[in-house]
């Protein structure tokens, strides 16, 4: 049959009665699983396999991608609305979209990032068509050296990311290329920074740290600052008001045809990547939407291109992953692996075959994508309007609620309470950061990068010797990497010198509301502390044979004598650091809001211990009716009855409907007869 | 700040009810009953059908590991007249399910299915927390075993086993990472047949490798039949078999064994061979942990054994292309100790497979 018969075919397929409505449910379970924070379309194609059996191939297939296809969606609207990312491949919307939220824009950049996701994934499958017959020498073309070039471009195309600030970026930067580090090193099998963890020697778990770095940081910064949720008050709208915003902020994507269109490449291109996928594809298309923004300074503070961007692209990695997996059985990630699995159960042999034998079943999956994306939008701009009701409630009341929700999936990604302590300890780290001004998605960007880029590299020397990026495919990515950097050195002195006064040690840093406060002397105290562990870190890493030390020494001896540079540049400020008892309290009175976060800070670590000692459930209802409490005026049966709504509600998505069982605590685990050790 | 209405004793009521609920709810499926291990005087049957079995997974959902439970788990369940809960425990290359395993009370209702060469490994390496003893394990019976194979390039000069040993050129194999099965069966048949070898570590997955091999930057790769995917004329060819003899699923495929006289040493290289087949055929396999009650332990054997008789799970299974190769835990028993209790000189070559010099 021709491309044209298959193509015709697989549309009547995927709209047929008996296979619709598996694409209609798949595709509502994926948006729904989207929303809860931490569950990846990895989990959503998990779930769906054991209903594969007895299904005709393009019913499966339907239920299988469209599953995974929505989960971006769902997760995107959640972002914006509640600061909380379904999976990190929404985390990057989060620099953006809740700052166009608390500017009462809630409904254009949903409709906005609904709209991007839909284009992106349009885009991803319709690459992925079109590519059909040259696929095999795409994919051939992508070799470690090749990929460890693109790698090195997609961290230039984010060079420039730093809110004005240069240094305090790059140092961002490479504390998450340092963070990438900590694991067991492949090449070696030696332990790297996990301080004889079990739990570290795969590494920093990256789902925990993500919702730790972004949602946990947000719920830290709407608890400590009671007169943004005054502000949100006012801007709270009308249903109309909301359904009007959303369809302007689906033109709006319409108008910015031209960054979607880049954006989605770069969603596509780091699909067919493996080990990268839509996570690094959604901060590095946050970072190119930003230097080649003409409004660059207001990214970060609720800029429409900023929710575009990471929205085009976390879809579009759909057609690049679905390419290289289903034209040779190699799949990219551990999801589209999983992907392999379910067409085998379906029957089929991912391969060359697949293309030339069942092409109508290669535009199945195309439409499905299309078609459970499409729907996907369309139903998430439904659900925006009630969800953006529930977004105005009080921050006070919200955060009590979310935060439960953020640390049960955390959990359910690798079942593990570890991780429950990643992402409480990165919420703080994340806050921190925020509050100073140091780029959360620059370190992001370099944690996700990093570990690709040293294995790369590494395997690019291995395979092709040292001159590997003389070859002439690396080597015309070299030079566009060049050009690239050279062009965004160009525009930032040039951007410095215009808007001199906006730059140096005394800018205001990140945060909405209380950005103006500040409790003087906290950067060159915190920097004063983290440089010595630095150090140690880099004497620790020098201490090991030149194989396991090279890569972290290349990173930690820049990290610290940039700190130092920073203390220096900073450290004025210490001379106003009160250093009597009195002179320390009056300072915190003078900063309401950064004592409130310390104090919630504390009660996060006490939650940590709860959980350890007490089980999940108790920890979460004790957290939640304590917070409530606190604030409720003592309104013992409205947190009772909410903190009693939470750990059911827990309980009721994740123990009965995903069967995860949620930890128990020493104290009934003693009970049952486990032992301590 | 808002002040919410109700300080009413509906709500009071409400809240306690709910609060009842879930408690209620949690602490039965925890299973808190009286403490098992001290009721042996009950039949076994009895025991099991009291409360539900955790089978220990130590991979994410959707992996292989996760497929064969998820696929066994109903079938084990209805012999042992008990619901079966998957619980995935993922991360440190199945050490974390392990230790979680040996936390578990001794009562025989946690059950784990393990990668049984990969801890045989780790252990004779010297890598696994001390304490955490593998001979040990209560054996309940092997699932499956998956043959390793090598892979050479169907058009390349040296695409056979004999071409490969006897090639002028420098062998480059690939492989995951250090102390990984790709990397340890690369360097260990090499020892074996004294050749010269260079292993390039650090790709993704084991389809990346043969991404690698089939654009000609490897000779060569060890990985499962089962990540095999490239598999074809003018792509990829299974040239050998890594166990002593040849498999009843390759009949084509020749085994390691057959070139042995091939080697400097072939005495030693048959040990080598043996000692890694022995490690090997652990496979995938369903163990519990340390000292469970013996009368549960044949319980639980029987179980396994039923459910992987049962036409209906070996249709499923081979529907999703599955195999199956059950041994019996006694079997297990032993092989564990001939796998793991090697001579100086042959422990010391495995523990440089898997540990880095540098």
């Amino acid at each position: 049959m021709s491309v044209l018969e298959a193509l015709q075919i697989g549309l009547m397929e995927a709209m047929s009665p008996q296979v619709l409505p598996f694409l209609l449910g798949g595709a509502l379970f994926g948006l729904v699983l989207g929303m809860v924070p931490g569950l990846s379309g990895h989990f959503a194609l998990a779930m769906t396999i054991p209903f594969l059996y007895g299904l005709s191939p393009p019913a499966g297939i339907a239920l299988l991608l469209a599953s995974r296809s929505t989960v971006a969606q769902g997760g995107g609207v959640t972002a914006i609305l509640f600061s909380t990312p379904g999976s990190g491949q929404n985390a990057a919307t989060l620099l953006d979209g809740p700052a166009m939220r608390d500017k009462g824009q809630a409904g254009l950049a949903c409709g906005a990032a609904l709209t991007s996701c839909f284009l992106g994934a349009l885009f991803g499958v319709a690459v992925l068509a079109l590519l059909l017959p040259v696929l095999q020498y795409v994919v051939e073309f992508m070799g470690p050296a090749e990929i460890s070039m693109l790698v090195l471009l997609a961290l230039t195309f984010v060079s420039v990311l730093g809110r004005g600030d240069m240094l305090r970026s790059v140092i961002a930067g490479l504390a998450g290329l340092f963070l990438a580090t900590v694991g067991v090193d492949h090449l070696t099998n030696h332990e790297r920074f996990t301080f004889g963890l079990l739990s570290l020697r795969d590494g920093l778990p990256m789902v925990p740290f993500i919702l730790g770095i972004f949602a946990v940081s947000e719920m830290i910064d709407m608890w400590s600052d009671p007169g943004r949720a005054a502000d949100s008050k006012r801007h709270s709208l009308s249903a109309g008001d909301v359904q009007r915003q959303i369809f302007r902020g689906a033109l709006a994507v319409f108008r910015k045809w031209w960054l979607v269109l880049r954006c989605s490449s770069i969603g596509t291109a780091m699909g067919l990547i493996p080990g990268l996928g839509s996570v690094a594809a959604s901060f590095v298309a946050y970072g190119h939407a930003r230097a080649t923004s003409k409004s660059a300074s207001s990214f970060g503070s609720g800029n429409i291109e900023g929710v575009i961007g990471p929205e085009s692209a976390n879809d579009a990695v759909e057609g690049g992953a679905l390419a290289s997996t289903i034209a040779f059985g190699i799949p990219g990630s551990s999801s589209m692996a999983i992907v392999l699995a379910g067409l085998m159960v379906l029957g089929l042999h991912a391969g060359p075959e697949i293309i030339t034998d069942h092409t109508d079943l290669v535009f199945v999956m195309v439409f499905t994508v299309v078609l459970g994306n499409l729907l996907g939008s369309a139903v998430g701009m439904f659900l925006v309007n009630p969800l953006s009701r529930l977004s105005t409630l009080s921050p006070r009341l919200l955060v009590p609620v979310l935060v439960p929700l953020i640390i049960t999936g955390a959990y359910a990604v690798n079942r593990s309470v570890f991780d429950i302590g990643v992402v409480l300890v990165s919420g703080v780290i994340g806050y921190l950061m925020k509050r100073l001004g140091y780029a959360r998605s620059t370190l992001m960007i370099g944690f996700i990068l990093g570990s690709a880029l040293e294995v790369n590299f590494s395997l690019a020397l291995q395979l092709d010797g040292p001159l590997f990026f003389t070859q002439p495919a690396p080597l015309a990515l070299l030079v566009v990497t060049l050009v690239f950097l050279t062009y965004n050195l160009g525009l930032f002195t040039r951007r410095s010198r215009h808007g001199e006064s906006q730059d140096t040690t005394t800018t205001k840093p990140g945060g909405s509301g209380a950005a103006g406060e500040r409790l003087p002397g906290l950067e060159p105290v915190l920097i004063g502390l983290l440089l010595p562990l630095l150090l140690l870190a880099l004497l620790v890493a020098l201490q090991r044979g030149p194989g396991q030390a090279i890569t972290p020494a290349a990173i930690l001896a820049p990290l610290v004598v940039l700190c130092a540079w920073q203390f220096r540049r900073c450290r004025a400020q210490l001379r106003s650091v009160p250093l009597t008892t009195r002179g320390l309290r009056a300072a915190w009175d003078q900063a309401p809001a950064l004592a409130e976060a310390a104090r919630f800070a504390a009660w996060i670590g006490m939650l940590l211990l709860l959980i350890l000692v007490a089980g999940h459930y108790g920890a979460v209802a004790a957290f939640t009716c304590y917070l409530l409490m606190r604030t409720h005026e003592r309104d013992w049966s409205f947190a009772l009855a909410t903190a009693g709504c939470v750990t059911l509600g827990l309980y009721l998505i994740f123990e009965i409907a995903l069967d995860i069982e949620l930890y128990r605590g020493l104290m009934v685990r003693a009970l049952q007869g486990f032992s301590w050790a | 700040m808002q002040k919410f209405p109700g300080k009413n004793r509906n709500i009071l009521i409400f809240a306690l009810t709910v609060l009842a609920g879930a408690a209620i709810v949690i602490s039965e499926s925890t299973g808190l009953e009286p403490r098992s291990g001290q009721k042996l005087s009950g039949d076994v049957s009895d025991f099991y059908e009291r409360a539900p079995v955790r089978l220990l997974v130590p991979n994410n959902p959707g992996g292989g590991y996760d497929a064969y439970a998820r696929l066994l788990a109903p079938f084990l369940a209805r012999n042992l007249g008990t619901q079966v809960r998957v619980q995935n425990l993922p991360g440190a290359g199945g050490i974390r399910c392990l230790a979680e395993l040996y936390r578990s009370p001794r009562d025989g209702r946690t059950i784990a299915l393990l990668n049984g060469a990969g801890m045989a490994n780790s252990y004779i390496a010297g890598l696994l927390k001390p304490g955490l003893d593998i001979r040990s394990l209560s054996y309940i019976g092997r699932v499956v075993y998956e043959p390793r194979v090598l892979l050479l390039r169907d058009d390349s000069a040296v695409n056979t086993f004999g071409k490969l040993l006897s090639a002028e050129e420098p062998i480059i194999y690939g492989a995951t990472g250090f102390g990984g099965s790709m990397y340890l069966n690369a360097v260990i048949t090499a020892e074996m047949f004294g050749s010269d070898v260079q292993v390039v570590r650090g790709f993704h997955n084991s389809a990346q490798v043969q991404r690698a091999l089939l654009q000609g930057k490897l000779t060569g790769a060890w990985t499962s039949l089962s990540s095999s995917r490239l598999l074809g004329p003018g792509q990829l060819r299974l040239a050998a078999q890594g166990d002593t003899s040849r498999h009843p699923r390759l009949p084509d495929v020749p085994s390691v064994s057959e070139f042995l006289q091939l080697a400097p040493d072939p005495a030693r290289a048959r040990s080598l061979l043996e000692s890694g087949t022995a490690m090997h055929r652990l496979g995938r396999v369903l163990a519990a942990p340390p000292g469970i009650p013996a009368a549960r332990l044949e319980f639980l054997r029987n179980a396994l054994r039923d459910a992987l008789q049962d036409p209906s799970l070996q249709e499923q299974m081979a529907q999703s292309g599955r195999p199956l190769d059950y041994a019996s835990g006694r079997d297990m028993e032993k092989w564990v100790v001939s796998a793991t209790v090697l001579p100086d000189d042959l422990r010391r070559a495995f523990v440089n497979a898997s540990r880095s010099q540098r």
